[in-house]
């Protein structure tokens, strides 16, 4: 009997749960998250609440507003921090050597799969948890309609399986934590907006298809009352918030229903999600070491080449990228030939995929697009941007954790390369890939602008939507600045933080956080301090970096009254960041790395053959101690 | 009147990591062309030892760390001209192959563009990894890592060699290659500091040991030295043809003889080796007109000498 029992104990849950509840960062970030997630509705209740204090009949019937906050914050929640619970769950055993333990005991991979998987799901259950107070709370308020609060429970608890499943799909595919991370946000994000941006931009036709099966379904007899915001509703068929914001504002069982029936592709991609986790499980477990990028690079060479050999090419070589001995920057030399983010015929590979579909996409746009801004180049310049900042923190992170990691930055540190200039030499790639991301984002920024000015020349658009000049030199001057201050906040962050894995987390996650930053300060202060309005802490805003790209692609200058006095702003606030993170960098690289450093800068370099080159006076001085 | 100064000087080092102290003052001095063996528990505080000569501690104290006369802390830049630091993992970049690895590091020391090519040959030559010279490095073995490791720090000529536990994970023959490659190195005069679990290995290598436990020395000094402050015993293995009536008595008179056991074919006599010397020891036995088969001491065994003076403590 007992026996039995432990067959059916969930073992590897127990185990999952127990390490949890070791961690003291459990504990930490779920106290972090309360406090966030608590502070949030408490300021939306003081803010809609506070002036009916003085009726309380007033305040009857208003849990709706903040029982629908709370459910949009933990959507957010689980959008933010799933993918970041789920990504490890697989390769974590993978990167430990111990699947294999795991996959020769009794336990299926299929228990394995669902035991993993619950256990994260119960992790974020206990952040959900944390709202049930504030639940009871509105539902008290009255305003909160039993269908509302099915369909926000159900819908919640669905995006959580949702994004989990996804999370355990590409654990069990990828071999580590860091590809396992990025790719389920990136496959996340496809998921839920892949559709409606595909449809944006028109995509192969993909939004005429779209519309045209909107079409037909609303001439379904039975279906046609049911897409009333018609192409969205088959855009966004993956992502529940926008099924909650749809059917919480109608009361009665019908909405259940309707909720019911239009989630289930969330089930569905749940399930496929599950599936194919199971079926890369074991034919996934024991990934050589191998570099996904250098692979596929491989394969593009492969086609390049087979292209290349034609009749009238006939496999001309532009570039000859033989690889030499080192001379006299052997780092430098490393990153540049036999990294796959640094190697000329890579990033020239890079430059092709990006630069091509972008000038394709810029010639489509325009040729559609009267307006001085074009929303197609928009999302396509955030979108690059994106991949910019992911490439930079893969690669910059690397650069001092990859050794670390690989154990090879001790031996490194014993040579004579004195700190700057090994930290020079190390971002020899870094720099290339930059110059390669370069060439797209100005590929746009100059298309935009070029767009602007014909859209000047003719008067349309407002003050600011046609000021093509302000836009041209605050967008090169975001490129000039933001490139190498990211470069140089991730390798600072590499120096810090041992491992390579936990380095670009943190390096995505800072970055996640900085970009977000004005608008999580900003929300407590215009709620605590009532007689604060949107113009007194406008700038504010470029406490994130992201805010002055955004706001210069839309133009959006109306507050400022100026579109040059927020460019000088931005730029000095992001010019004195790059200049404090490469003193972070240069200044204090042997500090972080913790080795001797020589601080004069009379930097002796004696004969390399001997050290007798060394004078009486100089032996004499540096042979006193302390 | 010039002295020379000692390769390495180290007095009253401390290293502290937070409250722990891993090493709690110790002082020692290798004069130059010895081979020191560097003997202890894990976590006795022998690679922090070794890191802080090999520049890689920023915090410690000391009243003086020096390597050829030359303080550590003053001039790091001039230290890693003059040493040669292999730690106790590999340490090797596995996608380039040995002799772009070689080249790699020979231009990191700067060695003049005309010379490398001759000084690497010359160094994979003595490591025996010629013919591995285009091979990738990630598809040499262990074996073969380590020697390149050892062949990276003889590119710039170091006078110092910092070894930390070069054997360990290697199988028996390449450990006996890599002991043949640090007795050549020996040989050439190098100095060298070199920590290894494996004390048999050491004891045919070192002139001198230092044993360190919970970051204090226990003892330090050549073998002979500390085998005889020990008073340690030798044991000699003695055959003698014929019958053996009454000559463990006899043996067991002699001055310096500690006990006599009779084993299966053979007789152990427990040797004080600072009353009686070995070869004298068979000199008297011959001298009682017994035939001797065989005789042969045993060797020092340096594990008893380390299980002895050890408690199994870490700082």
């Amino acid at each position: 009997m007992k026996r039995r029992l432990l067959q059916f104990g969930l073992p590897l849950l127990s185990k999952e749960l127990t390490e949890m509840a070791n961690r003291r960062r459990t504990y930490i970030i779920r106290t972090i998250y309360a406090l966030l997630f608590l502070g949030c509705v408490g300021f939306i209740y003081m803010d809609s609440m506070v002036p009916q204090m003085s009726n309380p009949l007033a305040m009857l019937g208003r849990g709706r507003e903040i029982f629908q906050a709370m459910v949009f914050l933990q959507f957010v929640a689980i959008y933010l921090l799933l993918p970041a619970i789920t990504c490890g769950v697989i390769t974590q055993e993978k990167e430990r050597n111990s699947l294999g333990l795991l996959l020769i005991t009794r336990l299926s991979p299929s228990t394995i799969i669902l035991e993993k998987y619950l256990g994260r799901l119960i992790s974020m259950l206990t952040f959900l948890m944390l709202g049930l107070p504030i639940l009871a709370f509105a539902y008290s308020l009255g305003g909160v309609s039993p269908a509302m609060f099915i369909n926000g429970l159900w819908l919640l608890i669905l995006a959580m399986f949702q994004i989990a499943a996804l999370g355990v799909l590409c654990s069990s595919f990828f071999r580590t934590t860091v590809a396992a991370f990025i790719a389920t946000y990136l496959l996340g994000f496809l998921l839920l907006f892949g559709s409606a941006i595909a449809s944006e931009l028109n995509l192969l036709f993909y939004g005429d298809i779209i519309r045209a099966l909107n079409k037909v379904v609303n001439q379904i007899p039975g279906f046609n009352n049911n897409f009333s915001r018609g192409s969205m509703d088959l855009e966004f068929l993956f992502f529940a918030p926008y099924w909650f914001d749809r059917f919480s504002w109608t009361p009665g069982s019908n909405s259940v229903v309707k909720t019911l029936i239009f989630s289930l592709p969330i089930l569905l991609s749940t399930l496929v999600s599950l599936m194919f986790a199971h079926y890369f499980l074991v034919r996934r477990a024991f990934l050589p070491a191998n570099n996904f990028l250098l692979n596929l690079f491989k394969s593009l060479d492969r086609l390049f080449s087979s292209i290349n050999n034609n009749r009238v090419t006939r496999g001309i070589v532009l570039v000859n990228d033989y690889v030499h001995l080192p001379e006299s920057k052997p780092i430098a030399w490393r990153e540049t030939s036999k990294k796959s983010l640094g190697t000329f015929r890579y990033l020239f590979r890079i430059l092709v995929l990006l630069e091509v579909p972008i000038l394709f996409l810029c010639i489509i746009i325009a040729t559609s697009n009267p307006e001085p801004i074009v929303p197609g180049a928009v999302i396509l310049l955030w979108i690059i941007w994106g991949l910019t900042v992911l490439f930079l923190a893969v690669s910059a992170t690397s650069l001092i954790a990859g050794e670390r990691s690989h154990e090879t930055l001790d031996v490194l540190l014993t040579t004579p390369i004195s700190g700057s200039e090994l930290l020079d030499q190390k971002i020899a790639g870094v720099k290339r890939l930059c110059m390669v991301l370069l060439i797209p984002l100005l590929t746009i920024v100059l298309f935009e602008a070029w767009w602007k000015w014909e859209n000047s020349q003719m008067n349309r658009g407002n003050q600011y939507e046609s000021q093509w000049l302000a836009y041209l030199i605050g967008s090169l001057l975001t490129l000039g600045i933001y490139l190498p201050m990211l470069v140089y906040l991730f390798c600072w962050i590499g120096m810090k933080i041992k491992s390579q894995t936990k380095a670009i987390l943190a390096a995505l996650g800072g970055i996640i956080a900085w970009c977000l930053l004005p608008f999580i300060l900003a929300f407590p202060l215009f709620i605590l301090i009532p007689r604060l309005n949107t113009d007194s802490l406008i700038y504010g805003l470029f406490l994130g970096p992201a805010s002055y790209v955004v706001l210069n692609e839309i133009a959006e200058f109306h507050e400022f009254g100026s579109t040059w006095v927020p460019l000088v702003l931005n730029a000095m606030i992001y010019g004195g960041f790059l200049l404090l993170f490469r003193t972070l960098c240069r200044n204090h690289i042997d500090e972080n790395l913790g080795r001797l450093g020589y601080d004069n800068n009379s930097y002796y370099r004696p004969d390399i053959d001997s050290v007798e080159g060394i004078s009486f006076d100089q032996q004499s001085q540096l042979s006193s101690d302390i | 009147m010039s002295t020379q100064p000692a390769m390495v000087e180290v007095k009253n080092l401390w290293v502290r990591y937070g409250k722990y102290e891993a090493v709690k003052g110790i002082s020692f001095s290798i004069p130059k062309g010895e081979v020191f063996g560097f003997i202890g528990p894990n976590g006795a505080g022998k690679s922090s030892t070794i890191k802080v000569l090999a520049t890689l501690q920023r915090e410690y104290d000391c009243d003086a760390v020096k390597i050829n006369g030359i303080s550590v802390k003053k001039a790091p830049h001039l230290i890693r001209e003059m040493i040669g630091y292999m730690p106790d993992f590999f340490g090797v970049y596995e996608d380039l192959t040995a002799r772009e690895y070689l080249h790699f590091f020979a231009a990191a020391y700067r060695i003049n563009r005309t010379r490398r090519k001759a000084i690497v040959n010359d160094v994979l030559e003595l490591t025996d990894l010629t013919e591995k010279i285009d091979a990738p490095v990630d598809s040499l073995s262990r074996g073969m890592k380590q020697r390149l490791a050892l062949a990276r720090v003889l590119l710039h000529d170091p006078d110092l060699l910092l070894l930390d536990e070069p054997a360990s994970g290697l199988d028996p023959r390449a450990r006996i290659e890599v002991r043949e490659l640090l007795v050549a190195l020996k040989e050439m005069g190098k100095t060298i500091i070199i920590s290894s679990h494996i004390l048999h290995e050491l004891s045919q290598l070192c002139t001198s040991i230092g044993i360190i436990e919970a970051g204090q020395f226990v003892t330090q000094g050549s073998l002979d030295h500390i085998y005889k402050r020990l008073e340690l015993s030798r044991v000699v293995h003695v055959q003698i043809v014929g019958e053996m009536n009454g000559i463990c008595q006899k043996i067991e008179s002699f001055e310096g003889v500690k006990s006599v056991s009779v084993q299966a074919d053979r007789i152990a006599i427990q040797l004080q080796e600072d009353q009686l010397a070995v070869e004298d020891l068979h000199a008297r036995l011959a001298a009682t007109g017994v035939k001797i088969r065989m005789f042969q001491a045993e060797a020092m065994d340096m594990e008893t000498v380390f299980m002895k003076l050890t408690e199994g403590k870490t700082a």
